[in-house]
């Protein structure tokens, strides 16, 4: 009996320990509040941003003087932001740091080399061509299909294109997107006007059956994918005797079939495809996972 | 005495674990971010950004859903300059053998990207020009250049296969 009672204090003072010390750190932690714990990690961040990061060297290497003027004027900014702090305002202090770090971020982009932007401004150009271009051929063929040619449209977004186009010959490729992004808008709105409200149905015709043999081993490679993923991944599916069987049936026939096609049998080999894949599926659905059909 | 201690023990172990529980997942834990940098303590917290987003019925942000009801305002582009142009066009695709078919949906796609995100660099615009499989998309290719990293995941097998096969059936 003493020693149950003996038992029970020592355990009571245990928890009673445990709860107080867990207490103590909430206190600790109502101490400094989120607030706080933001606004000292983000004077930390700045202050690495302004001093050790790739940016400040990058700016400091580049003898950039407007860049280095505007990451100067940054750290002012910081140490304004850090007496703000101290003077117990915090909503200053993060307004300081924002438009801090927008100085530094301001300052790394004028000190980037310029033929670095205008080589992405090229390469922007030219997607946005290639892009217009596929756009418009899809527009003529859907003009063409519902009798809605329109010669005077094709005309105007040609000039566009030729606009643009003598601007990026010129290397101005800021004009070129001017004229380019105008002849684009006016396809997509073009676009939505024929097709608006279709609904198109598409099948995919093989030209081969060799073709269709590739088309097919995806298919059953996508099953089996996603068995490895629920099986070794995440462990959601478990193989029993009889889907354990299902599965070997399916990497038997999987297996025919590729001799099959090495054979040059791919009419065969796609039936047999077709029949590992559906194997698969049975072992999906005898896992307990649900595919319809 | 032990057994006392491990039960009582435990039992605060649990209501903590349970208490401290949060999805989405912190940043600190996501395996995206390096756990170890100061930077991430300035990062606003995923649970804090969705919390006034919609959600689907798996619990996750529905974006869609969010979009349409105006709870977010995405710019259009990045100095809000550029005029959305939605396509309202369907496209069935039938080479699902037992799955139910699948409908795209340009409009959807069209209030959050431009044409020229998936035309040309993705996807040709033309009849028969692109061959799309489960495979190559879960391997980051066609629809899995988004679907998967930015978009929802191929593995939400009835958000695009929802077009009724008459040789199969439907969720």
């Amino acid at each position: 009996m003493s020693s149950i009672k003996t038992m029970y204090r020592r355990t009571m003072a245990y928890t009673l320990t445990l709860f107080l010390a867990l207490g103590v750190t909430q206190l600790s932690i109502a101490e400094e509040t989120p607030q706080d714990q933001r606004i000292n990690q983000s004077m930390q961040f700045v202050e690495k941003l302004l001093k050790h990061s790739s940016v400040a060297k990058r700016v400091h290497d580049s003898k950039n003087e407007p860049a280095i003027a505007l990451i100067n004027e940054a750290q002012s900014l910081h140490d304004q932001a850090k007496q703000a702090l101290a003077e117990g305002e915090p909503g200053r202090a993060t307004a300081l740091l924002d438009e801090a770090v927008n100085l530094a971020l301001e300052a790394g982009r004028l000190s980037y080399k310029e033929w670095s932007v205008d080589e992405k401004r090229k390469e922007n150009y030219e997607a946005r061509l290639r892009s217009v271009r596929a756009l418009l051929d899809a527009e003529h063929r859907v003009a063409k299909e519902k009798g809605q040619d329109d010669k005077a449209f094709d005309a105007k977004v040609d000039e566009l294109i030729q606009k643009s186009m003598r601007f990026a010959s010129r290397y101005d490729y800021t004009s070129a997107r001017q004229y380019l992004d105008d002849a684009y808008q006016m396809v997509k709105i073009k676009i939505q006007d024929l097709r608006g409200g279709d609904t198109l149905m598409r099948t995919l015709t093989f030209k081969t059956k060799v073709e269709e043999y590739h088309y097919e081993l995806d298919r059953n490679d996508t099953y089996s994918m996603l068995i490895d993923s629920l099986t070794r991944e995440e462990g959601q599916m478990k193989i029993d005797s009889i889907v354990d069987n299902y599965l070997k049936k399916a990497r038997s026939l999987r297996e025919s079939a590729q001799e099959q096609a090495a054979n040059g049998n791919h009419e065969a080999a796609v039936k047999t495809l077709e029949q590992s894949t559906m194997n698969l599926v049975r072992a999906l659905r005898n896992a307990g996972f649900f595919v319809p059909g | 005495m032990r057994r006392w201690w491990a039960l009582v023990t435990g039992t605060l172990l649990l209501v903590m674990g349970v208490a401290g529980a949060q999805d989405p997942l912190p940043l600190v834990y996501d395996g995206v971010h390096d756990p170890e940098s100061a930077a991430l303590r300035v990062l606003q917290q995923p649970a804090e950004a969705f919390e006034t987003l919609l959600k689907d019925d798996k619990g996750r942000v529905d974006w869609m859903a969010s979009l349409d009801a105006g709870v977010i305002e995405p710019r259009t582009d990045i100095f809000d300059k550029e005029k959305m142009v939605f396509i309202d066009m369907n496209i069935i695709m039938k080479n699902t053998a037992s799955m139910p078919y699948v409908t795209f949906q340009h409009k959807t796609h069209t209030q959050w990207m431009t044409c020229s995100n998936c035309h040309v660099e993705i996807f040709l615009p033309q009849k028969g020009a692109n061959v799309i499989t489960m495979a190559g998309i879960i391997e980051g290719r066609a629809c899995g250049a988004c679907h998967g990293r930015v978009a929802f995941e191929p593995s939400d097998c009835e958000r695009c296969h929802n077009e009724s096969n008459p040789t199969g059936g439907l969720w």
